[in-house]
């Protein structure tokens, strides 16, 4: 760490350039391929949600059953937008922070094109009745072998970009991106060989999909929005992290604990009463790293931070990511208590916590992090600012209301099944109104993920937007890096 | 620097700081002590452990209640399978007369017939019958070493003579092979049955009336069972 | 570039010690599990799978089933699953033993299926279900499954499956297809009635110390009651 400082407190504008001109390609094809699985996936989400309520709507397609649909949809966020996504990202955060001019992006191309081609095949897998039926790993296995050897490819460019940086300094965004790239091969290999390759027996199965499922949110999906959010903080407020001196305790305690977590998924399930009680303390655990992450990024919005709230959708996005992981991984510790886990357990309100993971933390960090980047690796401004508002309000609407009506119908659905007074059919009927509310979400989440493809397509595609609108043009230098000094916050 | 205008907004954000900076300063946070507070110690780190210490004492506490003695077989983690052991395992009435029922259908039905009425003549029946409804140890006899010879059973409404033709084979011997326990079944099975209602039979008597008559060859006969009480 | 590797070391550490302690462990600890042979009864349980009902266990997996209904009588104080009739004890690992792929379930917008078996309608109601499930149970959200069934003209004998719905056109039988034979066969091949002894001991609260009255109580006692109190049938 004892690099010699550089003279200049202000990175090169060529340089910052530089980085991105190096990864432009990449990044843009995988946010084009990540922006059509989540229009894919919200399409495919609303339709599931619309069923849940009117069975009859698009009943005779067997490709549509709830069964198939809803799977598919699960799978193209997760893999179709999640991982094409967060790599882009990660892949432009990592060459930004090694600061490294990566040769050869035609690679990356191939090996996006291939992840793709495999998503797809996948989900029409899942869509024509191949479908494992285990959460999170529905596609076909055949697939599987194919998807590994195409994210291996993609990500060891992202690790290869830290190799080939010039920066001594690992900033803890890299900590929280390097680990995940790493995790989620490891999560899907284990759990892919010991499902469908050389399955287990009985129950087992069921602690190795406990297992892969928290790992694909807490160890994939958490981690990556996290990287965004430590990154995105400082660099828009200009103050670093609060209390950093903490942040390596943070990422260890939470790795640590979240990968035993999963366990807790099987409360009062047919699996050893250890392996249930051993998830619920590493649940409560997480209490520790939570409370390390709240100190530093809250701490950041210390002292004017929320007022520049106002000012940049950025920073919004990447402040609704840190509330929700937060509150997520609140709700996992909340619900590995047994009092609550036989409540909420196998309601919606389990599935509601695991949305707000993936789409809570993860998406909204990377929508913040797009925002950010799109325009300087295009270098031209997003052409409509008020796309821009509308999609974060929508996503914010869609999100809360989504997440406040399944968890209240989640806690009613749950306190109903205790009651065996209750007949069944009853408790199912009680939680329609919520599910229209969160069917109602889903489309207002589909809105808003329009405005942010309509806005990426005319970003990329449009050259001369700029031309036809009224704004004053945009100097050069600022498109480049109008990068200033960390403030070192006194108090 | 301070020039840089935000009036641009969302179209396109300003950074507030660049990339080399935010790590050079990280770089140099992450080595330095936390500022201590105006009574001389710093407060985060002290919450940190306290919230620590506290999160695993609970934690082992929780663990070692809700462990299941580390029993891959336990699924309540709040039953202790020690203590739990010491309770008998769980043989109800029912599946007493649901196992009794399975080895009658097995191997009594032939002769004694689905509902215990046996054959004119032939077999004696099982229904209402003085022998079924009656001492324990004889009908232990006659199904640990068979009978032959004539044998007069008196039921609720008449009394039959069924002559020395058919012998009654032994249920210890091939193909049967019964356990004492399934003897009991059988018998209280049969016992209490087709209108029957005699007390039960448990295993234990069933091995001791093994064990009492081991000298014994061959089948019984009246006189034998007769003799015993 | 030091602590990279540290950090990678560290990460794969991490999760390798959660898979050595959850996965490894738990294989080693039940994943050789032995049916159990009930030398009384002469049988081995859980019983095998008939081979139509292994098919059917497929199409419930591709027809994605298990989104809505779980497959585990959950124990636990609060727990009803008991109560509501879903089965006569609480899930056991032993009970899956002979499922090839092991579908617990998250979510409970359907009723578990567990021990469906056990308590289903005969198969003509079922079929009826699987067709329009609104028409057997009013207001079901469960979606409809027309595609598991197929109008054919009845050739000689009219088939003794065929839905009796309306809308059939005359000359015509509305059947199930081969996969919904499968799955019904599946479905009513869910029971766990047997309870194994080893499991039934070391899950079954002893007697004495709480006597709070749970739905798994009521089962265990009776046990305990003199023989003598036994009925038949």
């Amino acid at each position: 760490m004892s690099a010699s400082k550089p003279s200049s407190p202000v990175l090169p504008v060529a340089e910052a350039a530089d980085i991105d001109a190096a990864v432009r390609l990449p990044v843009l094809v995988l946010l084009a391929f990540a922006i059509l699985w989540l229009l894919t996936a919200s399409a495919l989400g609303l339709v599931a949600a619309i069923k849940l309520t009117r069975p009859d709507f698009l009943a005779s397609c067997e490709w549509l059953t709830f069964g198939r649909v809803y799977p598919a949809a699960l799978n193209a966020l997760a893999y179709g937008w999640g991982v094409s996504a967060g790599l882009a990202v990660a892949l432009w955060l990592m060459a930004r922070l090694s600061r490294a001019v990566l040769p050869g992006g035609g690679l990356l191309v191939v090996a996006a094109v291939c992840w793709n081609v495999g998503v797809k095949l996948g989900i029409l897998g899942i869509l024509a009745g191949w479908s494992n039926s285990v959460p999170w790993l529905e596609m076909p296995r055949q697939v599987m072998p194919f998807l590994l050897v195409a994210y291996v490819c993609m990500a060891a460019w992202v690790v290869g970009a830290l190799r080939a940086g010039s920066s001594p300094r690992l900033y803890v965004s890299q900590w929280w991106v390097l680990a995940a790239l790493f995790w989620l091969p490891w999560l899907l290999t284990a759990a892919g060989a010991m499902l469908f390759f050389a399955p287990v027996r009985g129950t087992v199965q069921s602690v190795v999909a406990a297992w892969y499922a928290h790992g694909l949110l807490a160890l994939w999906f958490a981690p990556l929005g996290l990287g965004l959010v430590y990154y995105l903080l400082p660099k828009l407020l200009g103050k670093p992290i609060r209390a950093y001196y903490l942040a390596p305790f943070g990422f260890w305690f939470y790795a640590l604990f979240s990968a035993w977590a999963g366990a807790a998924r099987l409360a009062d399930g047919p699996v050893p009463a250890w392996t249930q009680a051993a998830g619920a303390i590493a649940s409560f655990m997480l209490l520790l790293p939570v409370a390390v992450i709240a100190v530093n990024l809250f701490g950041s919005f210390l002292g004017g931070g929320l007022a520049a709230l106002g000012r940049g959708v950025v920073l919004r996005f990447a402040a609704v990511a840190a509330l929700f992981f937060v509150l997520s991984t609140l709700l996992y510790v909340a619900m590995a208590l047994p009092g609550v886990a036989a409540i909420t357990r196998l309601t919606w309100f389990a599935a509601a916590s695991d949305y707000a993971v993936i789409y809570g933390v993860f998406s909204f960090a990377v929508f913040g992090a797009v925002y950010y980047l799109a325009p300087r690796l295009v270098g031209r401004e997003w052409p409509f600012a008020s796309l821009i508002r509308a999609h974060f309000w929508l996503a914010l609407a869609g999100l809360v209301l989504a997440g406040v009506s399944l968890s209240l119908g989640g806690l009613q659905q749950g306190r109903e099944l205790t009651n065996a007074k209750i007949p069944f059919a009853d408790v199912t009927q009680h939680t329609l109104p919520y599910l229209q509310a969160a069917t109602l979400a889903g489309a207002l989440l589909l809105l808003g993920h329009l405005a942010f493809a309509v806005n990426f397509v005319k970003l990329v595609l449009c050259p001369r937007h700029r031309a036809a609108s009224a704004a004053a043009p945009v100097p050069a230098s600022l498109l480049a890096a109008p990068e200033l000094e960390l403030e070192v916050h006194a108090s | 620097m301070s020039s840089i205008p935000s009036s641009l907004g969302p179209r396109l954000e300003s950074a507030a700081a660049s990339d080399d900076s935010i790590q050079r300063v990280h770089a140099g946070l992450l080595g330095q002590k936390p500022e201590p507070e105006p009574g001389g110690y710093a407060l985060a780190p002290l919450a940190l452990l306290g919230l620590m210490s506290a999160l695993i004492l609970g934690c082992c506490i929780f663990f070692v209640r809700n462990r299941g003695g580390f029993d891959p077989l336990v699924y309540n983690g709040r039953i202790d399978p020690k203590s739990a052991a010491n309770t008998s395992a769980a043989l109800t009435p029912e599946k007493i007369i649901a196992n009794g029922k399975a080895i009658y259908g097995l191997s009594c039905i032939q002769c004694h017939g689905p509902e215990g009425k046996g054959q004119p003549s032939l077999f004696p029946p099982l229904a209402g019958s003085d022998w079924a409804n009656g001492s324990e140890d004889r009908v232990i006899r006659i199904l640990l070493h068979g009978l032959k010879d004539p044998i007069k059973v008196k039921t609720v409404d008449s009394t039959l003579d069924f002559a020395s033709s058919n012998k009654m084979p032994s249920l210890l011997a091939p193909p049967y092979g019964y356990s004492d326990a399934k003897i009991s079944f059988v018998l209280t099975y049969v016992r209490q049955a087709f209108g029957n209602n005699a007390p039960p039979i448990t295993a234990e008597k069933v091995t001791a009336v093994r064990e009492e008559i081991a000298a014994h060859k061959g089948e019984f006969t009246q006189a034998d069972l007769l003799a015993v009480p | 570039m030091n602590r990279a590797t540290l950090i990678f070391l560290g990460a794969f550490l991490v999760l390798t010690l959660s898979w050595g302690g959850l996965l490894l462990s738990n294989e080693q600890g039940y994943g050789a599990l032995t049916p159990y042979f009930d030398d009384n009864e002469s049988k081995a349980y859980p019983a095998l799978v008939p081979g139509l009902a292994a098919r059917g266990a497929l199409v419930y997996a591709d027809l994605g089933c298990a989104y809505c209904h779980t497959q585990q009588v959950r124990g636990g104080e609060l727990s009803a699953d008991l109560a509501r009739h879903w089965g006569d004890r609480v899930s056991y690992g032993r009970d899956y033993i002979r499922n090839p792929r092991v579908l617990l379930g998250d979510l409970r917008v359907g009723q578990d299926l567990r021990n469906f078996g056990a308590r289903a309608p005969a198969a003509a109601t079922l079929y009826l279900h699987l067709y329009d499930p609104a028409a057997v149970v009013p207001g079901s959200t469960m979606p409809p499954h027309p595609f598991l069934f197929e109008q054919h003209a009845i050739s000689g004998q009219p088939s003794p499956l065929a839905l009796k719905v309306g809308g059939v056109a005359p000359g015509t039988e509305l059947v199930p297809t081969e996969r919904a034979e499968a799955l019904v066969a599946y479905l009513l091949s869910l029971k766990d009635g047997y309870d194994f002894p080893e499991e039934s001991r070391k899950n079954t609260p002893p007697p004495p110390p709480k006597e709070k009255a749970g739905g798994k109580k009521e089962i265990a006692a009776p046990a305990a009651a003199p023989k003598p109190e036994a009925t038949k049938k």
